[in-house]
């Protein structure tokens, strides 16, 4: 029996919409212009945060492997790079209160929660990622200054055939936007005034 | 020479149809306000921001991309300073959650270090903001489609009605002002007949007033 080429191609686009989408978080990693923190800090970047992976298996959706890829720590190296006057990648083992190594403080990023949406599912016309971070400070002899929880957001609009690259669009929206949130407001924090007063011995 | 006649007349029907297909009609009206003189030296750009907010509306990259395309084109090209990239170089300050609202909030802006001197540096002398976004307000018809093994076809008739209503505001960035606003409304309907196979005529209100409005800030830039 002779197949149709019009069935085979209505057949082609069934099992594509099928299939398991993987979508690997790229784009252009900007590096912010904000006023510097005046602190040395120790930065801890999990493993979990550097190579995060968020797997969805739905039967209205299917299935889906968004992976962050490293652009979410490069991005962030880049962000607290440019916020603090210096830092330095350390071990989870370096925040104690026995020996600070000369830092100001330590910070740890992490991603708490990732969602994302699609139109079939919101009802609405874009896409859109959220994603959930929460920042943690403590000052040099390892107390906590501030536990900060910051949301990014981002949607895109995406076409009938582009819902992988619509994802991964407002995917690295949201990182953008939790970034501006934070580039812009973290300095101005009560918490952070408090800890740099007191580091200047005031 | 029936052969003949018959892929003439297969031409002919499929170059007026490609003439329905690209050539429906849309209507737009443009209006204009000015605050201040404008004017642009060779040497300088402009960038054109969409409006983002997180509601449904929100101004498509598409149809900013097809002003940059249209301003930066013609007689008297302007020098379009690419929209990601501004976004990159100023970052964070031009993303959705605090980008200036007004023009007095350029002033605040500008105090950031870096900001003023970026400016100077890429030459950029407009701001304009664009905001709007193409909706559609009326639809109706019926077509039917069916695909089987032995082939598909349509059968009936639907039509569209979209309206794209756009506003770009001008921001000064040497006086620290709004210099002024241009607004564009556009109207067009589409048709999709569906004789075995769907024929469609579309209007494109978008595109019209992508044009529109490109045209109408070139001279408000410029001088007509």
């Amino acid at each position: 029996m002779a197949v149709k080429p019009f069935s085979l191609l209505l057949l082609l686009v069934f099992l594509a919409s099928c299939s398991s989408k993987n979508i690997l978080v790229e784009g252009s990693l900007p590096v912010p212009m904000v006023k510097k923190i005046p602190a040395v800090v120790g930065i801890y970047y999990s493993e979990e945060f550097v190579s995060f992976r968020y797997k969805e298996i739905s039967p209205e959706i299917g299935n889906w492997d968004i992976d962050f890829g490293g652009q979410n720590a490069r991005f962030f190296q880049l962000l607290f790079d440019s916020m603090f006057e210096k830092t330095e990648n350390i071990d989870r083992r370096d925040i104690s209160n026995e020996n600070s190594g000369g830092f100001d403080g330590f910070l740890i990023p992490k991603i708490k929660k990732y969602g994302f949406l699609t139109p079939f599912v919101s009802g609405l016309g874009f896409y859109s990622a959220s994603i959930e971070y929460e920042l943690s400070l403590y000052d040099s002899d390892a107390s906590v200054i501030l536990i900060w929880k910051v949301v990014g957001y981002g949607k895109n609009e995406g076409g009938v055939f582009g819902k992988e690259e619509a994802i991964e669009r407002a995917t690295l929206l949201a990182i953008r936007d939790a970034g501006a949130k934070i580039a812009i407001e973290l300095g101005k924090r009560a918490e952070i005034e408090s800890w740099l007063k007191d580091k200047m011995g005031g | 020479m029936r052969e003949k006649v018959s892929n003439f007349s297969f031409y002919r029907v499929f170059s007026l149809l490609s003439v329905f297909i690209l050539a429906g009609c849309a209507s737009s009206r443009v209006e204009e306000y000015r605050s201040i003189e404008t004017g642009l030296a060779f040497e300088e750009a402009m960038v054109l921001l969409g409006r983002a907010t997180y509601s449904d509306n929100e101004t498509e990259e598409s149809f900013t991309d097809c002003m940059a395309d249209s301003l930066s084109k013609g007689e008297r090209p302007i020098r379009v300073f690419s929209q990601t990239k501004f976004k990159d170089d100023f970052y964070p300050w031009f993303e959705p959650r605090v980008e200036p609202t007004s023009a007095e909030d350029l002033r605040e802006l500008f105090v950031q270090p870096g900001v003023r001197e970026r400016i100077t540096e890429r030459n950029i002398r407009y701001i304009v903001w664009i905001e709007g976004d193409t909706v559609r307000i009326d639809d109706g018809g019926t077509m039917s489609c069916t695909i089987g093994p032995w082939g598909g076809g349509c059968l009936g008739f639907s039509y569209w009605e979209e309206d794209a209503s756009y506003k770009a505001t001008i921001w000064d960035l040497e006086r620290m002002i709004s210099a002024g606003q241009i607004s564009t409304d556009s109207k067009g309907t589409s048709y999709i007949a569906g004789v075995i196979i769907p024929i469609p005529i579309l209007a494109r209100p978008g595109n019209a007033a992508c044009n529109a409005l490109a045209t109408q800030l070139k001279q408000f830039l410029l001088g007509s």
